[in-house]
């Protein structure tokens, strides 16, 4: 009858086990996957309207800069020129290359394959179309000459006229006309005009008239075939829709707009925020935006059906349904199984256990399974003998005590070099348990804020079994021996937990039968608990405690050294990532500089070339001004980045064995550019052949242009540059005739940002230029430095090692 | 004016408004024939309208990610293409591009800012089979 009692029991009990979880989670999965689905409906539908809007907004900006690279074409300046000067001859072979040029752009700029322009014109400035490029669907030709028309009072013309050069008109959205009356079929337009100028004199316009229609319909690109998207104008009018009798309701005057189908999302698009909105039947995803060059907001809608919200949940939910009722049925089986064959075994044990508490201590039971009752089996065995042996042992404890106190000795010496703190506890842990024979060994460390108890340790890697509720112990709880020895920072023994109502039993460790916590100190501070546990009741004697309270206090001088360490590793990690982070950012500052720099120098040398037309004396000198000033801020954003790289320690040279002169020629060319109109007189003494230098060829010529840009900056009415070959370097001297470097200032001036007064008075330098050039010359071997007399000029030595020569 | 690329069909792929018409002014000026691509994002779509094509000047970094390495293997992968000289102009920092464009297999580097004067004779080396590493 028991036997049956108990399996029936386990069966019902792995029913429960089974089914509930598999019910509750089930419930809860269902309701957060509903959630769930509906949110990522959502944030896809966000996503793909912002790939919607990029692609727009891509194509408009290729609309407007592609009219201004027209107007900025050779032919068109050509032409604007050819207007003025009233060559007609010219203007008739122009007329043919414009309309190449033109029917080159509308063949070229295409969305998938169809192409995007309408039409590209140039107007004179008499609103006369000049040239015209028709797109006939299937073919783009030039207009004939009698089919040109005066387009005078169109607003594209009249509008652009207002503008400046480089300005660009972009006329509202609308239907394609022809004098007032719309084509068909209906072609969305956007036109885009600019303005030409010859100098001063407006000699006409050039309009591109764009096809919205292909770019309109990435909109309907849809995520999801029972998406209904729209895109409207800021009157509500449909630019978008796929029901194409309500698009453009404003020109074909069929009133159809936002306002009549849903004046709730009119609201929102007010509003100027992105957002989602349940109405009845649908979950609407909206997002206004403002497109380039296009002086209105959009506002961009799909409509996501509710229905198709819920079909794929009511799905999931039938899944589930059948997932749980497969569940029972497995769960039935297993238990049937499970019961039969734990309830036998068990009662079996029962029996063997009653006859060994009556004393027959050398009663073994014979089980041979290798799960928790075959274990059980095993420990109720050796429970047995540890009892038999125990009685027969007690003359060789003496001699065991000896050898605990080498043991800790040991543990000790071993971990005394460990540095990583995670490491070194569960050293610790692991060498007490082998060397004191112990079941379990915990060390817990003290907090930051001193009330708690973490645990840090436990051998056998059983950290992971305790709740994080066992893992951190207050230091006022109670019933804790372990919190208990924090508080009275004294050891505490407790020798049988079975018979001791302060012990807390803990599941991971159930077989402990005697414990000792033992505090761990440093000086007078408390810094954690260790933990010894055995599965023998009384295990621990006076010695033991003795022997763990010294190792306990050599763990914590351990532990405080692991600290200390971790704390400098961690402070010069950080040093280390802030140096990355800074050239990281000096690095991607140096290339947002740079961009722009490129157009202002080049324009500015152009300019001054006389690209644009002659230049007056005036404009030369500004122009200058310009052109040097972008230089010295180059100069700056170069020096700035190399220093950051020098000062991370990430500056690379890449060495080979190179002929000086070149470089030092190709030098001395720039500085005889830098010295210009002046009267300075530029010496140059370098001998016919000079031996290799083992070198980075860019850093050289860096270094040798910075120390004769300063002595052209500098020097009064001369400077020697000299190279001359003594022992095993080569030594170039750079001599000028300025105001020398005061004595106090001769090693200075190679430190970052100091500058003498004249150099200060020069405003052109950047106070990094030396110290830069003075860590190539380090990196290469070599030394750079200064010699000066106050008032009579300076010297300037660099010596650098000559390349041992390879056996050829 | 000497025109030192007269006639030489250039692609230049580069986002930045500004440097696009500086390119275009001094690659016409020198009788080159130019297209542009600025995203690059349509690169091949637009090489081959343009075909055929003697240089092709290539940015390194663009907006939404797309870096001129990827452009780089796009065009390589075009068997009509795999002659063409590719050069590198870019404002990125040459200690950490020139390495990885090397490698990549490029015909040169030259960095922004550009020098007008100096920039069409570089591009003349390339197209007479020099490889050009202008950092300066």
């Amino acid at each position: 009858m028991a036997n049956l009692r108990l399996r029936t029991q386990l069966i019902l009990l792995l029913l429960a086990i089974g089914l509930i979880p598999a019910v509750v989670t089930s419930a809860i999965t269902l309701f957060i996957t509903a959630d769930q689905f509906r949110e990522r409906v959502i944030l896809d539908e966000q996503n793909h309207h912002n790939d919607i809007i990029a692609n727009m907004t891509r194509f408009l900006d290729t609309a407007e800069s592609d009219i201004l690279i027209l107007a900025n074409s050779a032919v068109i300046r050509d032409l604007a020129a050819t207007i003025v000067s009233r060559d007609s001859l010219r203007l008739e072979q122009l007329r043919r290359t414009l309309e190449q040029e033109f029917l080159t752009m509308a063949q070229w700029r295409r969305v998938g394959d169809t192409p995007i322009y309408e039409h590209i014109r140039f107007l004179n400035a008499d609103g006369f179309e000049f040239v015209r490029i028709d797109n006939k669907g299937d073919s783009i030709t030039a207009a004939p000459g009698f089919g040109l028309n005066v387009r005078n009072d169109e607003d594209y013309f009249v509008q652009a006229q207002a503008l400046n050069a480089g300005e660009i008109y972009v006329a509202p959205l609308e239907l394609f006309d022809e004098f007032g009356e719309i084509q068909e079929p209906y072609t969305p337009v956007l036109r885009y005009s600019t303005p030409i100028y010859h100098e001063d004199t407006f000699v006409g316009v050039l309009v591109t008239d764009v096809r919205a229609r292909e770019f309109l319909q990435f909109v309907q690109n849809l995520l999801s075939p029972d998406d209904i998207s729209f895109l409207v104008d800021h009157d509500g009018y449909y630019l978008s829709h796929p029901d194409e009798q309500l698009l453009y309701g404003r020109d074909l005057n069929t009133g159809e707009r936002l306002q009549n189908d849903f004046p709730q999302l009119v609201a929102l698009f007010e509003r100027g925020q992105a957002g989602v909105v349940d109405l009845d039947e649908f979950l609407a995803i909206y997002q206004p935006f403002s497109p380039p060059g296009i002086e209105e907001n959009w506002f961009l809608v799909t409509l996501r059906p509710q229905a198709s919200v819920l079909a794929f949940i009511r799905t999931q939910q039938q899944a589930l349904m059948l997932t749980i009722a497969v569940i029972a049925v497995v769960v039935v089986g297993i238990a049937f199984w499970v019961g039969q064959s734990i309830s036998r075994p068990i009662v079996e044990l029962t029996e063997t256990a009653t006859v060994m508490a009556q004393g027959q201590l050398d009663r073994q039971i014979k089980l041979n399974r290798k799960d928790e009752i075959g274990q059980l089996a095993a420990a109720f065995n050796s429970m047995s003998a540890q009892l038999r042996d125990f009685i027969n042992s007690l003359e060789t404890r003496v001699a065991e005590r000896t050898r605990d106190l080498e043991a800790a000795a040991d543990v000790s010496r071993q971990i005394s070099t460990v540095l990583a703190l995670d490491k070194l506890l569960a050293q610790v842990v692991e060498l007490t348990r082998q060397r004191f024979n112990l079941y379990h060994v915990f060390v817990f460390l003290l907090n930051e804020n001193g009330d708690t108890l973490e645990m840090a340790s436990v051998t056998g890697g059983l950290i992971k079994l305790f709740t994080p509720e066992e893992r951190n112990i207050a230091c006022e709880a109670r019933p804790s021996i372990v919190a208990q020895a924090a508080r009275e920072k004294q050891a505490v023994v407790v020798n049988d937990v079975q018979t001791n109502p302060n012990y807390l039993s803990l599941a991971p460790v159930a077989q402990t039968r005697s414990e000792v916590a033992v505090p761990m100190i440093l000086g007078d501070k408390l810094i954690g608990v260790m933990d010894f546990e055995s599965t023998h009741p009384d295990y621990f004697g006076a010695d033991d405690v003795r022997v763990f309270t010294s190792l306990a206090q050599q763990v914590a001088v351990a532990v405080n050294n692991a600290r200390l360490f971790a704390e400098q590793l961690r402070v010069a990690e950080e040093l280390r990532q802030l140096e990355q982070m800074k050239t990281r950012f000096l690095s991607s500052m140096s290339h947002e500089l740079r961009t722009p720099l490129n157009a202002v120098i080049n324009f500015g040398l152009l300019m001054r070339d006389g690209a644009y037309g002659e230049v007056n004396e005036g404009q030369l000198s500004a122009l200058n001004m310009i052109i040097s000033s972008g230089e010295h801020l180059l100069s700056l954003v170069n020096d700035v980045l190399d220093m950051s790289k020098i000062e991370a320690g990430r500056m690379s040279f890449y060495m080979e064995d190179i002929d000086l002169k070149p470089e030092l020629q190709q030098a001395v060319e720039t500085a005889r550019g830098l010295i210009g109109e002046r009267d300075t007189q530029l010496i140059v003494n370098i001998p016919h052949s000079l031996p290799k230098i083992h070198g980075d060829k860019r850093r050289l010529r860096q270094l040798f242009l910075n120390l004769l840009s300063n002595a052209v900056k500098f020097t009064n009415s001369k400077i020697v540059v000299q190279v001359e070959h003594k022992d095993s370097h080569l030594v170039i001297s750079v001599v000028d005739d300025g105001p020398g470097v005061p004595q106090d200032s001769v090693e200075r001036i190679f430190e970052a940002f100091h500058q003498t007064p004249s150099g200060v008075e020069q405003g052109t330098g950047t106070g990094l230029g030396l110290p830069i050039s003075r860590y190539f010359a380090e990196a290469h071997g070599g030394k750079l430095w200064v010699e000066s007399v106050s008032g009579e000029g300076a010297t300037f030595y660099l010596s650098l090692p000559i390349a041992r020569v390879e056996s050829v | 004016m000497a025109e030192l690329l007269a006639g030489k069909r250039i692609f230049v792929i580069e986002d930045n408004a500004y440097n696009v018409a500086l390119l275009q002014t001094i690659l016409q000026q020198n009788g080159a024939i130019v297209a542009f691509e600025r995203w690059g994002k349509d690169t091949l779509r637009l090489l081959r309208n343009f075909a055929p094509v003697d240089l092709i000047l290539l940015d390194l970094m663009f907006p939404q990610g797309i870096t001129g390495y990827e452009v780089f293997d796009e065009i390589r992968a075009a068997p009509e293409f795999q002659q063409v000289p590719i050069v590198a102009v870019t404002a990125a920092d040459p200690d950490e591009e020139i390495p990885k464009a090397q490698a990549k297999g490029f015909d040169g580097f030259i960095r922004k800012p550009i020098r007008y004067g100096v920039f069409e004779r570089q591009l003349a080396d390339v197209l007479a089979g020099k490889s050009i590493w202008a950092v300066e």
